[in-house]
């Protein structure tokens, strides 16, 4: 459940905590809207539950529907939903956009720390050009992985 | 937890349901087991308030219920047929879907007399419970005006908890007054699609999944120990806060779409849906207004409820053309721009 105010920017974490959560869901309380008489501090005017597939589903409190502030309340809880998400969209694209750079930077940093990019670039290159070759071979290693991790991405797509 | 081309396996339409509610709170979803007993509860209080007596249906256990069906069984080995639904006989049925499921042959329980413990699964396989309630096992007269009390204490959260709601539900229909049918009818529908969740999960769980046991052997030694399914369902909501049970970790059981089913069950309840609008992929929009929402009970909200749901649409169709983005955005990604 996703219910906070909080500005941060939404990640893939999040996306996957909601995705086991079966969707996301946003409220706002009921005890600001005039004309509503619950001691409750916990009954909300508004809950709407947002589900992955697109399925929305909103239930509005009944006394919420007799207050003079529900078409404003509405409003706000509307763009808050608008809002979020607008949020959950862009970091899901930028988690698909960030993956080959993860994959790619893991397979280059994999190279480098393992050592057998020096390696091959000292067996391959004279002494004078080892670095440069150790950064390339690390390059390729990354171009690699960022491949391989594409191919993989994409067998998931297919089964 | 479930695979990711699954997020977008069901973007092929949106449904948008507004719904008025004389109480609620922002409470979450609870985990399954309890989500589950929630629905029950809420479905029981709704069928007793109907004057449906649901303890015929509820009280006899597993083991009577099957009894019940075998004994069904047995007379129609003798010819004793007494309705179309005894043609079929349930424990055949049920035998040849372990087989499907498990890959292997049913196994006897000789010492209860041909019964099957629980945890032989052969009781999850029955494809329905009908024989156990309806003809010689009929229940007692449905329905009765005055409200049944009831106790949910001993309920479970097994399918066949949804079986019996459902099949006291469908008796009880036809006697029923007019302005139960609907709920009564989204009732018996839910309880049939939690009844084949539930039974899928009860049987996918028990298959020998021998590529995946030594992962999961490691994984239950190092980390912090995770409840099994028995543990969970089927069980009354005292088992499922007593014993060991509070210090594990809840997994998660079901598949997204499964998972979104229920959580969709659990949101809306027993309400009444007052506006709902359905848009399909090929265009067709279908919208459903409630008649009680054009009764003059709701003239002075009626404008204020059809304009909440307008733009919960928009907000819908806007959230839904965002997936088929982030959709495509990630076939062109791994297949490249040729692929599109």
């Amino acid at each position: 459940m996703t219910s906070s105010t909080a500005q941060t920017q939404p990640g893939l974490r999040d996306f996957l905590r909601e995705l086991a959560g079966g969707g996301v869901l946003l409220s706002e309380p009921l005890a600001g809207l005039r004309g509503t008489e619950s001691d409750d501090g916990a009954q909300v005017a508004f809950r709407t539950l947002i589900q992955l597939d697109g399925d929305i589903c909103l239930s509005i409190h009944a006394q919420a529907l007799q207050s003079p502030d529900f078409a404003a309340a509405y409003a706000r809880h509307n763009a808050r939903v608008h809002d979020v998400l607008a949020r959950r969209k862009a970091a899901l694209r930028r988690s698909i956009r960030g993956a080959s750079w993860i994959t790619g930077l893991l397979g280059g940093g994999l190279v480098l720390a393992s050592g057998s990019g020096e390696q091959l670039a000292q067996t391959l290159l004279p002494a004078a050009y080892a670095d440069l070759g150790s950064a390339g071979v690390a390059l390729a290693g990354g171009l690699l992985t960022s491949r391989l991790g594409r191919l993989f991405a994409r067998q998931l797509l297919r089964a | 937890m479930s695979e990711p081309h699954e997020i977008f396996a069901d973007l092929l339409n949106v449904e948008v349901n507004t719904i008025v509610k004389q109480s609620m709170t922002a409470e979450k979803m609870p985990a399954l087991p309890f989500a589950l007993l929630d629905i029950v509860a809420e479905f029981a209080h709704v069928l007793a308030d109907a004057g449906i007596d649901l303890r015929p249906y509820l009280q006899p256990s597993r083991e009577e219920c099957w009894d019940r069906i075998a004994a069904r069984s047995k007379r129609e080995d003798r010819g004793q047929a007494d309705d179309d639904e005894a043609q079929r006989d349930h424990i055949e049925e049920a035998r040849a879907t372990y087989r499907a499921v498990s890959g292997r042959d049913a196994p006897e329980d000789a010492s209860r007399g041909g019964v099957p413990r629980y945890d032989a699964a052969l009781f999850n396989c029955l494809p329905d419970l009908w024989p156990a309630f309806t003809g010689a096992n009929a229940a007692s007269e449905v329905p009765a005006d005055s409200p049944c009390p009831f106790a949910m204490t001993r309920v479970h959260n097994g399918w066949d908890t949804f079986e019996r709601l459902r099949i006291a539900a469908l008796l009880a229909q036809p006697h029923l007054a007019a302005h139960h049918q609907i709920l009564i009818a989204r009732i018996a529908g839910s309880c049939s699609r939690l009844k084949y969740i539930i039974q899928g999960l009860e049987q996918r769980c028990r298959r020998p999944r021998r590529d995946l046991r030594g992962w999961l052997r490691m994984r239950a030694e190092r980390g912090p120990a995770y409840a099994t399914l028995e543990a969970l369902i089927p069980k009354t909501r005292n088992e499922l806060l007593g014993g060991e049970l509070r210090h594990k970790r809840i997994p998660h059981l079901l598949r997204t779409e499964d998972l979104a089913t229920v959580r969709k069950i659990w949101e809306v309840g027993t309400e009444l849906v007052l506006v709902q609008t359905a848009v399909q992929i090929d265009g067709d929009v279908v919208t459903r207004i409630s008649e009680s929402l054009l009764s003059t009970e709701m003239a002075e909200v009626h404008a204020l409820v059809l304009k909440a749901h307008h733009e919960n649409v928009a907000t819908g169709l806007s959230h839904w053309r965002a997936l088929v983005e982030v959709a495509v955005e990630l076939v062109t990604k791994v297949f490249g721009r040729r692929a599109l």
